[in-house]
């Protein structure tokens, strides 16, 4: 019987092999591996090397081929040989196998590796189960938004797909799906219940490992040309939220880096390290918190001078800000700055020396214009005045688009191209001002910002990137001197797209002049905010305030877990109580209950009703073993079975029946 | 024949009609009142009987003794290994007057039927024979002629052991409502069947204590005798119990379930009970479900009546 039946499925998949729904099952679980397998993949693919990358897709193809062309797998020693071969090929790549980056490629060698010589539903489980790992992996690189309904999607598909080679029964991949899906809304609850109250340590579980590729923002020198390409990106570098009063735009520059060494073309941060001179608030302090995206860079973007900073930060001697390690996963750091302060002198000769070198052979035209502006000048503020002014009359043109410049970058650009982005001026700028004697440096960093109504942070993208000067003048320290305001005010006082010519594309105008657009990128970053804040940076702080909110007052973990295993037995308990409620027993009809307790009684006086025995047998054989009840039991046993079983039950019937079973003396 | 029965079907009391019925069955066939029930409930459920023993129990005197008793039109059919559709059916005959062929009706064309030792004859006349009686009209030469009603068949067989029989598939078993054994007489029935009259000479002296027109309203009565929820719960429980049971290859197809709630509705509709009760169902599960369940467990294999008899006792009365 057996046997026949195989005989008639194979003949039934062996005939309808062209279509994927009649395909034999191991090769549907194939294919779902495969998928599944892929799926995981897509996450990583900037992450990965390419070769890798065609690797694993060539060789899902590969599998996918061999079944469906029902060849044989490639030999064992050519499956060793590959699997070697990629090994080494991630250690020579990588160099390691250790680390995010190589531990990623070798996970994806290694799922390849098995898929391809699966044959056996242990062989795919394998696979799916790399595939959740590499999933996961996904996370350790980056907690966006947007990854996260791809990860759900990709759960689900794996999850669906495990189901798909375990099925004992038949099950199509729409029901694998549905079921799938029905079982992670039920999971659900348990798994927002974890997320809420499972004890977390203060600070960050686990390091993400630093990553050697893909910084973004700015970087520790600056070239012209450099924050020009940085402004294409409409990117975020930061989100900002004030407390309290919120500096207007002309005073909001974030401060990166303070770049001191200039070869006459790039800007550098120097190694040496100077002596700080005291601070002096003028203005008021801003208060602030910053919420910085990753850039795998150590330096934190603050509001101008900042005065007071967290732990695992320090503040350099020219007020930039540093972590104490690179900047890999979303970090949240709560400021004080000031936009207005004196920096009490003298300048400290190593350092003037520093901010007044040049290169002594390079750019000599600027060289002799800015000493004969000096000699012009009054004072060093009539100086800056001077140059300023020199910008905003003269033929001088703000561009995203400037032109390359000669080797000696700063009189190409004073006196032939007179095109330049931010960078252009900030270099010319500091140049003059060095050339005449006064200390000077290039600031890297942003300036202004938008407010998103919708989340109340402001929002800072790489579009916002800038570059200004700071010059010493000996009354007053440390002055903020910005070039770009002279020659194009509109950049400073409403943002970069206000300030480039039309002819030229600017990130994020067509943002700026549709409203819906920039109402929508507003809820996007929104969301995106309200992801970083509450799920991504949920933390012990936060369980401790919910649970503050809850009424447990200085609650520390052991309430946690109170909580946890609580609500893991309060869960429980209503889902015991659902699935009672769901499956209890219809409500008893009086005619059964009667019956039952006669039954009930008779059992009692040694005559019990065998289960299997219908009621006018058993009723029968009670009249014979108690004939002195014989009228009674008669009358009973002909109520019930017109009752029960005949076609005009009457209630009155049931009364009588329910009064002769009560009266019943044994 | 007909004229010496009342005509008056209206006054039809089912149940004396079956008792008088049976008690003139009963001095033919000595002991077998029960078996002798269940045939005719058979009958009145419009279903087709198997009886199922080894020769010279009185099957086909049962048969013929039914016949007589109903007032139908009789015939037999002895089938044999070289027994042909024909023999069953009829066949068409030139005949030189006319110059037609002209259906001569086959034996199939009697009110009851017996098919004796059915399993004798080649599966090529079995099927024709159980075509027929699921049909109940025969096609031949592409003229259709409806069957005689009421049409009822009484297949014998012997116990498929014996050598020269094609045992019945189940696809064919499943046509017959019921399926019943006669079995030993009693020792003292038996000393009374030695000392008596020749039982053929009996049959002579039977007359009609029904009639066809009587036997058909009954059958009408049967599928509207009340079948209540709690009944219905305990049949859907027994075909549930043979369906989940590890005992059996296969549990009881729809088919057998409406054809157990019948037996058991013509079985109330004979005994006068205004319901169907589970004593009803109880009474005719043995010979419903007991060809119809194939045991899984072929080493020791149950006997149709004991399959019956688990059936039942395994099944709780809610």
């Amino acid at each position: 019987m057996s046997a026949l039946s195989h005989a008639r499925s194979g003949r039934r998949s062996a005939g309808q092999m062209a279509s994927a729904r009649s395909w034999p099952l191991f090769m549907q679980q194939l294919a779902w591996v495969a998928g599944s397998f892929a799926l995981t993949i897509v996450p990583h693919l900037g992450d990965v090397r390419p070769w890798l990358v065609v690797l694993a897709f060539a060789t899902v193809v590969w599998r996918l081929t061999i079944e469906l062309r029902e060849w044989s797998l490639p030999n064992k020693w050519l499956r060793i040989a590959i699997a070697l071969g990629a090994m080494l090929g991630v250690l020579a790549t990588y160099r390691t196998l250790n680390g995010l980056e190589a531990g990623t490629a070798f996970l994806i060698v290694m799922g390849a590796m098995k898929l391809l010589e699966s044959e056996s539903r242990r062989d795919l489980t394998v696979v799916v189960f790399v595939s959740y790992f590499l999933l996961f992996a996904g996370f350790l690189y980056d907690q966006q938004f947007v990854l996260f309904p791809y990860m759900l999607l990709a759960i689900w598909f794996l999850t669906a797909t495990l189901m798909r080679i375990h099925q004992s029964a038949p099950v199509s991949s729409l029901e694998a799906l549905g079921t799938t899906g029905k079982m992670f809304l039920q999971a659900l609850p348990l798994a927002v219940l974890l997320f809420l109250l499972f004890p977390r340590l203060p600070g960050q579980f686990w390091a993400v490992p630093a990553r050697q590729v893909a910084t973004t923002g700015l970087d520790e020198e600056m070239s012209p040309g450099d924050v020009s390409e940085l402004s294409i990106s409409g990117d975020i570098a930061f989100r900002v939220k004030f407390e309290g009063a919120v500096p207007p735009r002309n005073e909001r520059y974030w401060r990166g880096l303070v770049l001191h060494d200039f070869d006459g073309r790039t800007w550098r941060r120097p190694r040496a390290i100077y002596v700080e001179r005291p601070l002096v608030p003028i203005g008021p302090e801003y208060e602030y918190r910053i919420m910085l995206e990753p850039h795998n860079r150590p330096w934190v973007f603050a509001l101008d001078a900042p005065t007071q900073w967290p732990r695992g930060t320090r503040r350099t001697y020219d007020y930039e800000l540093l972590s104490n390690r690179q900047v890999s996963t979303l970090t949240t750091y709560d400021l004080r700055s000031v936009t207005s302060y004196r920096v009490e002198g003298p300048l400290p000769r190593l350092l003037r020396e520093a901010d007044l070198r040049l290169p002594p052979d390079r750019n000599p035209r600027s060289r002799e214009l800015a000493q004969r502006m000096r000699a012009e000048a009054s004072s060093d503020e009539a100086f800056i005045e001077a140059v300023l002014a020199m910008f905003r009359t003269q033929e001088f043109f703000y561009t995203l688009e400037p032109p390359r410049l000669e080797a000696d970058s700063v009189d190409d650009f004073l006196f032939n191209t007179r095109r330049g982005f931010c960078e252009h001026f900030a270099s010319a700028f500091t140049f003059l001002a060095r050339a005449a004697g006064i200390p000077a440096r290039v600031i890297a960093g942003y300036q202004g910002g938008d407010f998103n109504p919708l989340s109340g942070y402001w929002v800072v993208r790489q579009s916002d990137a800038h570059a200004w000067s700071e010059v010493w003048l000996d009354d007053r320290g440390w002055v903020r001197v910005d070039p770009t305001a002279a020659v194009a005010p509109e950049r400073i006082q409403q943002g970069i797209d206000a300030a480039i010519s039309e002819e030229e594309s600017v990130p994020g105008r067509v943002f700026a002049r549709s409203t819906v657009l920039s109402q929508l990128r507003n809820a996007w970053d929104a969301i995106n905010t309200y992801w970083n804040d509450n799920i991504v940076k949920f933390g012990q702080a936060h369980q401790f305030a919910l649970l503050d909110w809850l009424g447990f007052e200085n609650a520390d973990w052991r309430y946690l877990g109170a909580g946890l295993a609580l609500s893991f037995v309060a869960f429980f308990a209503t889902l015991g109580l659902y699935l009672a409620l769901r499956y209890r027993a219809p409500p008893r009809d009086p005619l059964v209950q009667i019956y039952e307790r006669l039954c009930k009684r008779l059992a009692r006086h040694q005559l019990p009703r065998a289960p299997y025995e219908g009621p006018r047998d058993y009723l029968s054989r009670i009249i014979v073993a108690r004939p002195d009840l014989a009228p009674q039991l008669r009358e009973i046993q002909q109520l019930y079975l017109n009752l029960r079983y005949g076609p005009t039950p009457l209630a009155s019937e049931l009364s009588r029946l329910k009064f002769l079973v009560n009266q019943l003396k044994l | 024949m007909e004229s010496s029965v009342p005509t008056l079907i209206t006054q039809a009391d089912p149940v004396a009609l079956v008792d008088a019925t049976i008690a003139q069955l009963n001095r033919i066939i000595l002991g077998k009142e029960r078996e002798l029930r269940l045939c005719i409930t058979c009958l009145l459920a419009r279903g087709h009987l198997l009886i199922e023993d080894i020769p010279g129990v009185g099957k086909t005197t049962l048969a013929h003794a039914l016949a007589q008793s109903l007032g139908l039109s009789y015939q037999r059919v002895q089938f044999t290994s070289d027994l042909l559709p024909a023999d069953i059916i009829g066949v068409s005959v030139f005949e030189r007057e006319t110059g037609a062929f002209r259906f001569h009706k086959g034996p199939i064309f009697s009110q009851l039927v017996l098919a004796d030792e059915v399993n004798r004859a080649t599966p090529k006349a079995q099927s024709a024979l159980l075509e027929a009686m699921e049909e109940h009209q025969v096609t031949v030469d592409g003229n259709t002629y409806p069957l005689a009603a009421p049409f009822f068949v009484i297949a014998t067989q012997n116990p498929v052991y014996q050598i020269g029989t094609y045992p019945l598939p189940e696809s064919q078993l499943d046509r017959f409502l019921m399926r019943i054994d006669l079995g030993y007489p009693d020792p003292n029935l038996e000393r009374q069947l030695l000392l008596g009259q020749d039982r053929r000479d009996l049959l002579a002296t039977l007359t009609p204590t029904m009639s066809p027109q009587q036997l058909l309203l009954l059958q009408t009565l049967v599928p509207n005798v009340h079948v209540s929820d709690a009944l219905l719960d305990y049949v859907q429980a027994i075909v549930r119990h043979t369906r989940e049971s590890p005992k059996y290859e296969t549990g009881l197809s729809p088919r057998a379930a409406i054809a157990l709630m019948r037996a058991a509705q013509a079985w109330a509709l004979v005994h006068g009970h205004s319901g169907v009760l589970p004593e009803d169902v109880q009474a005719v599960l043995p010979g419903v479900v007991g060809h119809r369940l194939k045991p899984r467990d072929t080493a020791s294999p149950l006997s149709p009546r004991e399959i019956g008899e688990e059936v039942l006792k395994a099944v709780a009365v809610p």
